[in-house]
């Protein structure tokens, strides 16, 4: 009886080391991230802010540790910014089999290629704002950037209460982007009592907008909204004062606050040029302050404050895969009730996966950024 | 020695099918979806061979066709054909558009053409950018039936199976009577006429045949990507369709088939260099192009080369 009592403690103790290497080697060498971001191409300036953002977040982690004691390994793809070669890169992406995807970053490539990650069941934090991307039934799509319809409402009820506008002229450029906002602009003037004047629009490439802007003097607008790319946004914002309308107004969504369009156009063509972003480079909050001082000293460039989110994508999935492990439907169920602090915002996951639900709006005045209003969207 | 030399060049092509047949039992899903867009490309690129290599007429607006092949497939979808029949319809409608393109092509030749074909993408673009409710404009087309993931494997197949068929083709048509009438409009147009070809009809098919392999090769893409955004049918993109032309030999078929596999994957071979790759990507068709391989004989685009110039034997195929 005595023998088998010991025989029994043997085995006992066995398995119990046998249970506690299991457990060891369920840690894995590293949590494998990898980002999406467009490095070369049409967007490629953003991207590599993109990137910047999210690689800061990573040797902070890292260096302090990791998360619990594991290692992030973090891999920026290019997502280049074609859709081809978009889906092209999302099937890199899955191919590296990580624990969680950070973007894409274009709109395209996310409605091409989502089934790709909902096949292979992997999270996708993304940034592409047009609404649809998060519409599809794909609970895998996270997004941590507010869908494109929230951008214009808060420019038309800046338009309004700060600027007296009432005739609103729009000039858009013909990507799936710019017509996204678009597509949101009429309700928006509307519940502001705004009244559309002139809606012109241009094909990417373009060099030359004063047909454009001169049809928009003809409708004597005193407001302009202007969405497209940073190349052409910069022109447009130049030709502007050449053409003499330096008086006027010009509203744009988050892309527009880019230091790209800033360099195009000009210091001094740049000023009275507002914006809606996530982030407000006139914000005086510390913990943001903070953080543009650390990137201008990390990079040494200036930063474009709607594309730095990743940063707190990377502390979002660093919680979480600290909080739930590695597994990614948990990671996945996790990010679906997400209620989490981050150093740029507050983010909370709503029934369709969007995150951020605070927007600003910011001028551009005497050579700095000047916070106007923030409204707050509350999670449904 | 010369035997053997011979029968390599006459059967390459099965050579580089049964590679391609491989693929999918030997590669990773991501692999492989790169071969599956290198082989559709490649129909592509024969169609051109077809065009440039053997008729002369230089193209820079292929992605159009390419474009007008896919569009056609999902819109035809959409309005609630069964895919099969859309495909055969939207292969015809690719033929049909394409084919108009040879009209202005009975009068020009060289550079002015060549403007045609870059007009002829760009409208083609910005139609299908801006006729939204038909092509859904920038946000892309989806939404389309396509064969599903699993059924992928034997839709590469068949398209490896139907390659193979395609440059068999292609090849016997380039020793025929069209061929070589195709040919001899190449060199001299006026003395071909002399000779008694039949010019227009000559061309007209030239851009029939072309037009076909494009709109086919298209109707594989939207089954590939699941999606069609005017991004994907650029001036760049129609530029590289000539590259792959080019650095296939211009007209061997098989090597179109190959040189369209090689540069669809080159990008993600380099993908380690990351944004120094397209860098790398430049230089490395640079330096292939210079270098002198073998003895091949090189085809004259514009001009034949000086009258009594020794022809290697063997022929090109």
């Amino acid at each position: 009886m005595k023998k088998l009592r010991s025989i029994l403690c043997v085995l006992l103790a066995v398995l119990l080391m046998v249970g506690a290497c299991a457990v060891a080697e369920a840690k894995p060498a590293s949590y494998k991230i990898v980002h999406l971001a467009p490095l070369t191409g049409d967007a490629s300036f953003q991207g590599q802010i993109l990137v910047n953002a999210a690689q800061m977040a990573v040797d902070e982690i890292n260096a302090a540790g990791g998360i619990n004691g594991v290692p992030i390994e973090y891999v920026p793809i290019d997502e280049t910014s074609s859709t081809n070669s978009g889906i092209e890169a999302v099937r890199k992406a899955i191919s590296e089999n990580p624990d969680a995807i950070i973007g894409p970053n274009r709109s395209g490539t996310i409605l091409a290629a989502h089934q790709l990650w909902q096949e292979a069941g992997i999270p996708a934090i993304t940034d592409g704002t047009n609404a649809a991307t998060t519409k599809q039934n794909n609970p895998y799509t996270f997004r941590i950037q507010i869908p494109s319809t929230f951008w214009i409402p808060i420019l038309a009820k800046t338009a309004k209460e700060y600027y007296n506008a009432s005739k609103i002229a729009v000039i858009y450029g013909n990507n799936e982007y710019s017509q996204g906002l678009w597509d949101a602009t009429t309700p928006a003037l509307e519940e502001y009592g705004l009244e559309t004047v002139a809606v012109l629009n241009y094909n990417d490439g373009d060099r030359d907008f004063t047909s454009q802007l001169l049809e928009v003097r003809k409708s004597g607008a005193d407001a302009l909204f202007l969405y497209g790319y940073e190349a052409e946004l910069g022109l447009i914002v130049r030709q502007r004062t050449e053409l003499g309308m330096g008086d006027l107004p010009v509203f744009g969504e988050r892309g527009c606050a880019s230091p790209a369009v800033q360099a195009i156009a000009g210091d001094e063509n740049f000023n009275g040029m507002v914006c809606s972003t996530t982030l407000s480079q006139g914000d005086p909050a510390e913990s943001i302050q903070a953080f543009i001082k650390k990137y201008g000293e990390t990079f040494d460039t200036a930063l474009s404050p709607t594309h730095v989110n990743h940063y707190d994508s990377i502390k979002i999935l660093a919680d979480v895969i600290g909080r739930v492990g590695n597994d990614h439907d948990a990671i996945r169920d996790a990010l679906a009730v997400l209620d989490f602090e981050g150093a740029l915002g507050h983010y909370q996951a709503d029934s369709e996966g969007n995150l951020v639900h605070t927007i600003h709006t910011q001028v551009f005045k005497d050579g700095a950024w000047q916070l106007l209003l923030t409204e707050e969207y509350p999670v449904e | 020695m010369k035997g053997m030399k011979n029968f390599f060049r006459e059967y390459t092509v099965f050579i580089v099918c049964a590679l391609l047949m491989v693929v999918p039992s030997i590669t990773s899903q991501y692999v492989f979806y790169v071969f599956e867009r290198g082989v559709q490309n490649a129909f592509l690129v024969i169609g051109l061979v077809i065009l440039i290599g053997y008729s002369g007429m230089m193209t820079l607006g292929s992605a159009a066709h390419l474009a007008i092949g896919g569009y056609a497939y999902g819109i035809y979808c959409l309005l609630g054909l069964p895919p099969v029949l859309s495909a055969a319809i939207a292969v015809a409608t690719a033929t049909l558009l394409g084919t108009l393109l040879a009209f202005p092509a009975f009068k020009l030749s060289g550079p002015f053409l060549v403007v045609t074909t870059v007009g002829f993408g760009e409208i083609t673009r910005i139609l299908i950018l801006n006729l939204q409710s038909l092509t859904g404009g920038a946000y892309g087309l989806s939404g389309y039936p396509v064969v599903s993931q699993a059924m992928q494997k034997y839709l590469y197949y068949g398209m490896v199976a139907l390659l193979l068929l395609v440059i068999l083709a292609v090849r016997r048509l380039g020793r025929s009577r069209i061929g070589l009438a195709l040919k001899a409009v190449r060199q001299d147009q006026v003395a071909a006429e002399v000779m008694g070809v039949h010019i227009k009809r000559a061309k007209v098919a030239a851009y029939a045949l072309s037009s076909l392999l494009a709109g086919l090769s298209g109707v594989f893409l939207a089954n590939l990507t699941g999606y069609l955004s005017p991004d994907s049918f650029t001036g760049s993109e129609s530029a590289t369709y000539l590259l792959m032309t080019v650095m296939g030999g211009m007209s061997n078929p098989t090597g179109a088939a190959v040189s369209s596999v090689g540069i669809t994957a080159l990008p993600e071979v380099l993908r380690f260099l990351y944004s120094s790759r397209l860098m790398v990507y430049s230089l490395a068709l640079l330096i292939y192009i210079r270098v002198k391989w073998g003895r091949k004989r090189r085809v004259a685009l514009v001009k034949p080369s000086a009258q009594g110039a020794p022809k290697p034997k063997g022929g090109e195929s």
